[in-house]
């Protein structure tokens, strides 16, 4: 989230799309049942009415993946009422900037596009440059080839009509979601657009999110209290996992991992260490490398030195372009590239798109190290029904993982705050921390390589690990995350702001040279010589915005609104007064309020400082399928693509195979979707061998509308298969009022949705909703496109 | 002391069951085997071992579709059909508020579960009692919030004084009005005394399966008592007396003109 | 259907009591307006009340979810709760029984202190009061049930359990009387015999009224009428026990030359006392 959780009561308007915040997030939904009670309205955007929906004041139905279309209709709206607040538009974003007079758009492709090696070739999307290398801006924001004029004339196909067609949703409502919405453009009303699987799970996940990105821009909602892309992670540490690089092209802290073609440290920076000749742009990534050089401090400590470049050429290195994530993986592992698998708290046999394929590629590993707290689908799928485990070879390890009540850590939640979490009780049986288990398997391969050689044994000799023999301390760990001085750190006067051995107060104190070390620069600051900050507990509010900056930490340096610059007018004063983030005091020189996004003066330099422009992007150019989001239909879709000849993202990631076949309408003319219940957990784990939870659900279930099922002779209650082109799952069907057929383009289309939590192990046992999706993914992120597809259901005889 | 009260208001309840894991778990009360019948409203009903379950209702009107949830417990009348009619006093109430059970006292007979205008007493067939929701009586004594009032993490369920609810409820009632709900309503103001459970409503209490004036007991004991009276006073005697008594005369002529002897 | 949570145990209850008190009832009504002179009817039907009444009472007992504290009934003091009152009023009738059970007993033995037939004279009364009350007071208990629409919908439940007891418990009498062959004389038994036919129309006009009132105040006469439970209103009850009874009686009267009419009457209307109950039992529930 751009602000976080708390900071939902300051809106006035909340947007909830592609996601079901009452449901799947029930705590965090107070903040926004506390926007209500100030007068907030609430929109729900939702294939289905959810238990959201049923406490909103406007519900709007839309077709699953259609909501670039959705949006493409509010931006049309935003643009042609005039509703953007314009001031900050002008200001704060690139709309002024003018594009490359070559760039363009065509039945549904950007200039550039080569349908061979299906990419972009981007060099006509780039800014025009002046004398200086700045972009070229037109303030008055009517030149033609200005991103404005650009993104005006892209939106003005998303018609209401063209909307209403391809979305089936009512015109009506459209345009009364559309109308309250837009009011946030006004300086003093701040808009949440609150998303999150429902969004990012398509083959156009990327562009969903940068629709919604546009929007708030367009109405002045970044940086503001009240106003901010609230992204819904799905677990309560996903942030903070991601943070400290669970995803595979990341180090902690967001930076690059290195690829094959980063030969040195230097080569490296320079690809990744973006330059700004702006004076006011802050572009503070150019701090890369001093991330880069703590962070391998971190790792390597006294073995990282200057000439060996700090041991840059010790990471594992991918290979440049290839991509390494969850579909990519399991395909490799099903043609049998992969010979060992760890999987820590994940439960991919469920969890996972196309559980047929998945579950098959496990069975050619030779080993698999689950841990977990139970003995999860993934850890027994080698006994699944229907296979003969003798026919298996996999050698399955079961690690027994103690829960968070049974030990100590930070957890990160999707607003970044960091809050420590204290041990309640001991760990049950045999059951450990996962710091135990990791230290363990470290120690030990080392010390194999110690022993044995090895072919690359120096990363792992010298790596910076000492954490002693059993359970290394968490707050250990947590100050080496948040970074220490190995030698006396001097300001630009020659005065020690940091003395050697001491925790470095934040990430600005951070260097190049190898003098200092730090596990993750964002979380720079959360345990410093003042002690824990993330263990704090004040939840005093003096400013009244739900700031709570004195409980526990968030990243970076506890600033709980991002991007707070934007607040203000370029001269400093706030756009709403009543709900001023930062001021500045003029006496003072300074800002009070929250933590500013550095201390200059206001004017001095851009709002956007973690971009070389220093504006926000609403042309955006490094992503792969287009630098502004369309619509383009699901990879199984019902209906053929309304706004242009481009049926599909001409750049989704595919991987077509006998597992893994495309459904046609024919066969499959019911769109699917899937989601999670409140009462049950991701894939099922944690929540199934619980006999109170499973009490509140006891078995996989399909929602469908009463039109459909009195197609198909569906009573509610009814056992009932569902099919898709890569495997059929038996659920109870729901008959519901709360999915309607949707109309879409004059034509009906039914819809209906499955839950995916159950799995073959568990006190409450039932086919997985993953056996239906496919193995394809987003353009960018290859977010496997969970949300949509095609089936077709039938009543079990 | 001011009687306390819990206020439910169902507008901003998004029917995410915390209140019925959380009087699980205070009461140490076992998960039930419970079947996906087509509903997200699981346990389907309230049990000796369920004391609270959140009701589902899909209502649509007006082209209006509306998921209403409803968490059900012991309404804690103040004029209590089960305690009116428990023949030993188990069922009984707690500082003019709170309707609890007895466990140590309680026969078993199940006349409460009978009398309940709520259907929520129920027999515990392990057990040889009764039980119900218990206000979370021994939280409330305690200084503590009652179970579900704690775990709701909207403020759906609020406990405190009853007539400072009252007068938060009928505020909210009419903001809820001005808001597009004309149908909204406060629930238990008036019912069987006053319920110290108060329900904002958004649509009629029928619309939920909810009596809309449930007899008052004290009312309806009178007439029943007489109606037995009167029926034990006219049915055995004067029926019964007059055809014996026809019989016995038709009898006594015959024998009279045959000569005196009865047969 | 919704869970039973008074069930056979309650019915047979319903039926043995009510059996037990009509038959009393009737018996002692014989005797006191014809001077007395049945004792040997009071007898009869003394053996048959206090045995169907001492079961009645343990069913009820054991049908507790814990019988073991059916004292605590009485060591409360209850007075909103019929259930209470019934309670007492069993106990009392308890007493009274044994009373006449102990006179009976020492009768056989030969024990007869001279006092025994003041007593017995106006036990026997008593006796005559609390079954009158047994049988009534069931009706109240059942009509305190508000929500069960069956039971409270109308004021006519009392009534139509006394009728019913009373017609069963004749029935029972007559039946008895005639396999014991007691020297009672044979108007009794006609008397008996015209008492059942009364009291079956009697049910029947209290039933259609009932029924009328219960539509009236939207009660669920429809699950009575075609619902689920409508073959054992129909048939068992309306048929089986009140109609083909009424009409055997009116056209084959007592004394019958042929033994198997006389039984089959009221054993049809012991059957039908039987399914009337269970029927408002269960159906009052459901």
């Amino acid at each position: 989230m751009t602000n976080h959780v708390a900071d939902l009561a300051n809106s006035d308007v909340i947007l909830i799309i592609g996601n079901n915040t009452a449901e799947n997030h029930p705590t965090a939904f107070r903040w926004v049942i506390k926007a209500m009670e100030r007068g907030a309205k609430l929109i729900v955007v939702d294939p289905r009415f959810t238990r959201t929906a049923a406490v909103a004041h406007l519900y709007v139905p839309i077709r699953s993946g259609t909501d670039i279309a959705f949006f493409g209709g509010l931006i049309n709206y935003i643009l042609q009422h005039k509703l953007y607040q314009e001031e900050y538009v002008r200001e704060y974003t690139n709309a002024p900037f003018l594009i490359n007079p070559a760039f363009g758009f065509a039945d549904g492709l950007f200039s550039g596009y080569d349908p061979v090696k299906r990419t972009y070739d981007k060099s006509s999307w780039a800014y025009q440059l002046d004398g200086e290398g700045l972009p070229r801006r037109d303030p008055t924001m009517t030149d033609p080839n200005s991103v404005f004029q650009l993104l005006k004339k892209h939106y003005s196909r998303y018609t209401l009509e063209v909307v209403s067609a391809v979305t089936g949703a009512p015109k009506g409502a459209l345009e009364e979601a559309y109308r309250i919405y837009a009011q946030t453009g006004k300086p003093d009303r701040a808009g949440a657009i609150i998303y999150a699987m429902g969004q990012t799970q398509h083959t156009i996940g990327t562009q969903n999110v940068r629709a919604l990105a546009i929007v708030q821009l367009l109405l002045g909602n970044i940086g503001i209290a009240g106003g901010q892309v609230a992204a819904m992670r799905g677990l309560h540490n996903v942030q903070g996992s991601t943070d400290l690089a669970a995803l595979y092209n990341n180090l902690p802290g967001y930076l690059a991992a290195p690829t094959n073609k980063d030969q040195s440290l230097t080569d490296y920076l320079k690809r990744v260490t973006p330059g700004a000749k702006d004076p006011k742009s802050l572009n503070w990534w150019k701090n890369y490398p001093k991330y880069i050089v703590s962070l391998l401090k971190a790792w390597f400590g006294e073995a990282a030195t200057r000439e060996n470049d700090f041991g840059f050429n010790w990471l594992p290195k991918i290979t440049a372009g290839r991509d390494y994530s969850h579909i990519p993986l399991f395909e490799a592992m099903l043609r049998g590239d992969i010979k060992g698998f760890i999987v820590i708290g994940q439960n991919p046999a469920v969890g996972g798109p196309n559980s047929n394929l998945e579950r098959k590629a496990l069975e050619k590993l030779e080993w698999l190290v689950v841990v977990d707290l139970w003995e999860t689908e993934t850890a027994t799928f080698w006994k699944r029904p229907g296979v003969n485990p003798e026919a298996i070879k996999t050698e399955v390890f079961l690690l027994p993982a103690a829960s968070w009540l049974e030990r100590e850590g930070s957890v990160t939640n999707t607003g970044r705050w960091v809050q420590w979490r204290h041990k309640a009780i001991e760990p049950v049986g045999d059951s450990k921390p996962d710091l135990w288990i990791t230290n363990q398997l470290i120690r030990r391969v080392r010390e194999l390589y110690r022993k044995e050689g090895g072919v690359f044994p120096t990363p792992i000799l010298n790596l910076n690990w000492n954490y002693g023999e059993g359970l290394p301390a968490a707050q250990e760990v947590a100050k080496e995350i948040n970074g220490r001085a190995l030698a006396d750190i001097r300001d630009a006067e020659g005065k020690v702001i940091v003395e050697k051995g001491m925790q470095v107060p934040g990430f600005a104190a951070l260097q190049e040279d190898g003098s200092t070390l730090c596990g993750n620069w964002l979380y720079s600051g959360y345990f410093t010589e003042k002690g824990n900050m993330a263990a704090r507990r004040d939840n005093s509010d003096p400013t009244g915005l739900h700031l709570y900056s004195n409980w526990a930490w968030n990243w970076p340096v506890n600033r709980r609104i991002l991007y707070n610059r934007a607040s203000v007018r370029p001269d400093g004063t706030p756009w709403d007064p009543k709900r001023a983030p930062i001021r500045w005091d003029p006496e003072k020189k300074a800002w009070v309020g929250d933590v500013p996004d550095g201390p200059q003066p206001p004017g001095a330099i851009y709002p956007f400082i973690m971009l070389p422009e220093g504006v926000a992007r609403i042309f955006c150019t490094p992503l792969a399928d287009g630098p502004f989001p369309e619509h383009y239909e699901p990879w199984e879709s019902p209906v053929p693509n309304l706004l242009s000849k481009q049926q599909i993202n001409p750049l989704s990631k595919i991987w077509e195979s006998e597992l893994n076949r495309r459904g046609d309408t024919a066969k499959y003319p019911i769109v699917g979707t899937t989601y999670r219940l409140t009462e049950h957990m991701q894939a099922g784990g944690m929540s199934r061998n619980l006999p109170w939870l499973v009490e509140l659900q006891p078995e996989p279930f399909v929602e469908i509308s009463e039109e459909l099922a009195a197609e198909k002779g569906i009573k509610n209650g009814d056992r009932v298969i569902v099919e898709t082109s890569r495997g059929a799952a038996e659920m109870v069907a729901v008959v519901t009022k709360r999915l309607k057929p949707f109309h879409v383009n004059g034509r009906v289309v039914h819809q209906v949705g499955i839950v995916w939590h159950w799995g073959y192990e568990g006190i409450s046992r039932g086919d997985s909703g993953n056996l239906l999706t496919p193995h394809v993914g987003d353009a960018n992120t290859t977010m496997p496109e969970f949300k949509a597809f095609l089936c077709d259901i039938r009543k079990v005889v | 002391m001011a009687r306390k009260a819990m206020l439910v208001d169902t507008s901003i309840c998004m029917g995410c069951k915390g209140c019925q894991a959380a009087c699980k778990e205070w009461n140490d009360l076992p998960a039930v085997l419970t079947r996906n019948t087509g509903s997200y409203q699981n346990p389907p009903d309230l049990s000796a071992k369920t004391w609270m379950t959140v009701k589902f209702i899909e209502y649509e009107a007006d082209n209006r579709l509306q998921w209403l949830f409803f968490p059900m417990h012991c309404m804690h009348c103040t004029e209590a059909p089960c305690v009116f009619v428990c023949p030993t006093g188990a069922m009984h109430q707690v500082e003019g508020s709170f309707v609890v059970v007895n466990t140590d006292w309680c026969i078993g007979c199940r006349y409460c579960v009978q009398a309940c205008p709520y259907d929520v007493a129920r027999f515990d067939s392990d057990l040889g009692w009764v039980r119900k929701c218990t206000f979370c009586i021994d939280r409330v004594e305690n200084g503590l919030p009652p179970a579900c009032v704690k775990t709701c993490p909207v403020g759906a369920i609020q406990f405190g004084d009853r007539d400072l609810l009252i007068a938060r409820a009928r505020a909210r009632v009419e903001e809820l009005k001005r808001l597009g709900h004309p149908n909204a309503n406060l629930y238990g103001e008036t019912q069987l005394g006053g319920l110290n459970v108060l329900y904002i409503l958004l649509q009629p209490p029928a619309v939920y399966d909810l009596p809309e004036q449930p007899k008052l007991p004290s009312r309806s004991i009178a007439l029943n008592w007489l109606s037995g009276a009167i029926a034990a006073v006219v049915l055995p005697t004067f029926p019964l007396w007059w055809i014996i008594k026809r019989r016995m005369d038709a009898e006594a002529e015959t024998s009279s003109s045959k000569g005196g002897k009865p047969v | 259907m919704r869970e039973i949570v008074w069930g056979w145990p309650i019915v047979l209850y319903l039926w043995v009591a009510g059996i037990a008190g009509g038959a009393y009832l009737a018996a002692v009504t014989v005797n006191v307006l014809d001077g007395n002179r049945h004792l040997t009817l009071v007898r009869v039907a003394t053996y048959l009340t206090i045995p169907l009444f001492v079961l009645g009472v343990l069913i009820l007992t054991f049908d507790l979810g814990r019988p073991e504290r059916v004292w605590h009934m009485f060591v409360s003091f209850r007075p909103t709760s019929p259930m209470w009152f019934g309670t007492y009023f069993l106990l009392i009738g308890s007493v009274v029984g044994a009373g006449l059970a102990v006179r009976e007993l020492g009768r056989l033995i030969g024990i007869e202190p001279p006092w025994a037939n003041k007593v017995e004279f106006w036990a026997i009364r008593l006796g005559w009061l609390f079954a009158l009350i047994v049988v009534a007071y069931i009706g109240v208990v059942f009509a305190q049930a508000d929500r069960r629409l069956l039971w409270s919908g109308t004021l006519l439940l009392p009534a139509l359990f006394i009728a019913s007891s009373l017609s069963t418990g004749i029935a029972l009498l007559a039946v008895i009387l005639r396999l014991t062959k007691v020297d009672e004389p044979q108007w009794v038994t006609r008397a008996l015999h015209d008492a059942d036919v009364l009291f079956i129309i009697i049910e029947l006009g209290l039933l259609a009224t009932f029924l009328a009132w219960l539509a009236a105040s939207g009660g669920p006469v429809k699950s009575l009428l075609t619902g689920t439970l409508s073959i054992w209103f129909w048939v068992g009850l309306v048929l089986v026990g009140l109609l083909v009874p009424l009409l055997l009686e009116l056209l084959v009267p007592a004394p019958h030359p042929s033994r198997w009419v006389v039984f089959v009457a009221p054993i049809l209307v012991l059957a039908g006392g039987l399914v009337f109950r269970y029927v408002v039992v269960f159906g009052g529930q459901m």
